[in-house]
């Protein structure tokens, strides 16, 4: 019964948080959008950190290791992780500089054409919103398992809760639940890992039993080149992704915004390291043959701790679904009311422009959540398959649109749309001499961006000025 | 004049030990040798999942704070969109 009043009540703060960010935001589109630009480095920091820890790397991270063994999970999230320095080396500092709101400013301004100003903007939407529905279904799962409230009734009551905070409190509301949600995770998974370790004599007791135990725990045969296109799709689509891109947005200058993206990940790192190494072994050891490796987590917490804490467990992978939930809603409702409908509410009241913000977070809230009543299979496989079409699509044109001085127009717009098509064509007919879709469509968009950079006109000197102004500081 | 904008030496330095270790470490060799049962494969991801944002913490941490741009707030009615 306590878990329920813990959740409760976790639920009616982030409600309360919206509420007081209310008149704070809704009068201007950089305190809703980025939260005026005044985020500072540790406040950031623990923020990106909640919205890069979805439920998938606090359930679903135990689940793997149990399942697939530990190199084969520390693949799978080192690629996230790689992908945080290659944002704060290609990308952090001259997105800054820009004072924009969306990767898709960025995009507009180097790439000012209407393939770029709707396609970018249809890529997040579907592809974040792919993602928002598959941490739903983590959510819903477990709050089934642990509380005992029906899957349709969690996800109803958990999307209304984050859409009612975005929606009326914007980017603040979001930092600031946020920064709630990554304490709570971090605190409990390092409890949770201490604990362990000091019942098993040694941080590293438990591994040394468990591989003992079950030598195929610790074991990848064949090395991780199976893992190699899970791996690029994350290292390729942090520096574009669109929420990671509004953080830094929000931060005071590039030096902080940088130094907020690689804090965030030696956490979250440390967080994922703790889970696999100190805690993954445990379930492996006391509770062998579980029939859904998902549960290992929710198992081990049952098994060594007290109701107090399985109710602060299950607010934190609420925490943990909705931290990312709501940054790729802000995300996505961006896509649609600034990057799609910003110059026709640029001829609008500031009041207008604040309904429609409002109205965009809540229909796409919606249709998310309409989905995952009924989510598809297979959701894991599904979701990255959306973030890689938008690394994909992405990556070549934001990366080379910055360091490259012979980017241009044609150049963008073939990388683009090549990343994109190809990755869907690959993605539909199967592997192509082996290689999996990113691994083909990221080389062919950088042709193509070679191709139209050095054949294609060349841009305007005004446009090469106001890029080159993005490196002034270097 | 260079095909691309000037980037810090120790950033260059960084990516590229950064992409040289990940190519390494999908070498088909290193998924077969073991250290304390692990696979030294995962090593070196758990390398790169505490190594790489370290490293790049302990360069950016160590710029100096003139090199950073003053905060360039937007017009908070123009959307975003002016330049």
């Amino acid at each position: 019964m306590i878990e329920r009043w813990l959740v409760l009540a976790y639920l009616l703060i982030c409600v309360a948080v919206g509420a007081l960010a209310t008149r704070r935001v809704l009068g201007s589109a950089d305190e809703y959008w980025v939260a005026g630009r005044s985020v500072g480095t540790w406040v950031n920091a623990l923020a990106i950190m909640a919205s890069l820890a979805s439920g998938g790397s606090l359930v679903g991270v135990l689940g793997l290791a149990y399942r697939d063994g530990i190199p084969a999970t520390l693949a799978l999230f080192a690629g996230a992780v790689v992908g945080f320095p290659l944002a704060t080396i290609l990308v952090a500092a001259p997105l800054r500089r820009l004072a924009k709101f969306t990767i898709t400013d960025f995009l507009v301004f180097r790439y000012p054409h209407a393939v770029v100003r709707r396609l970018t903007p249809l890529l997040i939407v579907v592809s974040l919103t792919v993602y928002m529905v598959a941490q739903m279904k983590a959510a819903g799962i477990t709050a089934e398992a642990l509380l005992g409230v029906q899957y349709e009734t969690a996800i109803t009551v958990a999307t209304v809760v984050f859409v009612l905070y975005v929606s009326f409190g914007g980017m603040v509301a979001v930092t600031v639940t946020d920064v709630m949600q990554g304490a709570l995770l971090f605190l409990l998974m390092g409890a949770t890992a201490v604990t362990l370790a000091v019942s098993y004599g040694s941080p590293f007791g438990a591994l040394a039993e468990a591989t003992a135990a079950a030598p195929a725990f610790g074991r990848l045969p064949g090395g991780g080149s199976g893992y190699l296109d899970y791996f690029v799709i994350w290292a390729s689509a942090i520096p574009v992704i669109p929420h990671i891109v509004m953080r830094v947005s929000t931060a005071r200058d590039p030096r902080s915004a940088r130094l907020a993206l690689n804090l965030a990940t030696v956490g979250y790192g440390v967080m994922i390291l703790a889970a696999i190494l100190l805690i993954a072994p445990v379930g492996v050891l006391e509770f062998p043959g579980l029939t859904d490796p998902d549960a290992v987590f929710l198992e081990i917490v049952g098994g060594h701790f007290p109701a107090w804490l399985r109710g602060l467990a299950v607010a934190a992978v609420l925490a943990a679904v909705m931290s990312t939930t709501d940054a790729f809603l802000l995300a996505v409702s961006s896509a649609v009311a600034h990057d799609l409908l910003g110059d026709f509410l640029a001829r609008r009241s500031p009041r207008a422009q604040a309904a429609a913000r409002l109205v965009a977070t809540w229909l796409v809230g919606s249709a998310a959540l309409i989905w995952a009543w009924s989510p598809p299979e297979l959701l894991t496989r599904f979701y990255t398959a959306g973030v890689g079409l938008l690394s994909a699509g992405l990556f070549v044109p934001v990366v080379f649109g910055i360091w490259w001085r012979r980017a241009n127009l044609a150049g963008g717009v073939l990388a683009l749309v090549t990343g994109a098509g190809v990755y869907t064509l690959v993605l539909v007919t199967g592997p192509w001499f082996g290689l999996g879709p990113i691994l083909v469509a990221l080389p062919l968009s950088l042709a193509a961006m070679l191709i139209g950079g050095t054949w294609g006109r060349p841009d305007p000197e005004s446009r090469s000025a106001a890029v080159a102004r993005l490196h002034r500081e270097l | 004049m260079s095909a691309f904008h000037p980037m810090p030496r120790r950033e260059r330095a960084a990516l590229i030990g950064l992409l040289a270790f990940s190519t390494v470490a999908f070498l088909p060799v290193v998924g077969t040798l073991t250290i304390l049962g692990v696979s030294l494969f995962g090593w070196f991801m758990a390398a790169l999942l505490l190594g790489s944002p370290a490293l790049l913490l302990l360069l950016v941490s160590s710029e100096r704070r003139s090199r950073a741009a003053p905060s360039a707030k937007a017009d908070p009615n123009d959307g975003g969109r002016a330049a």
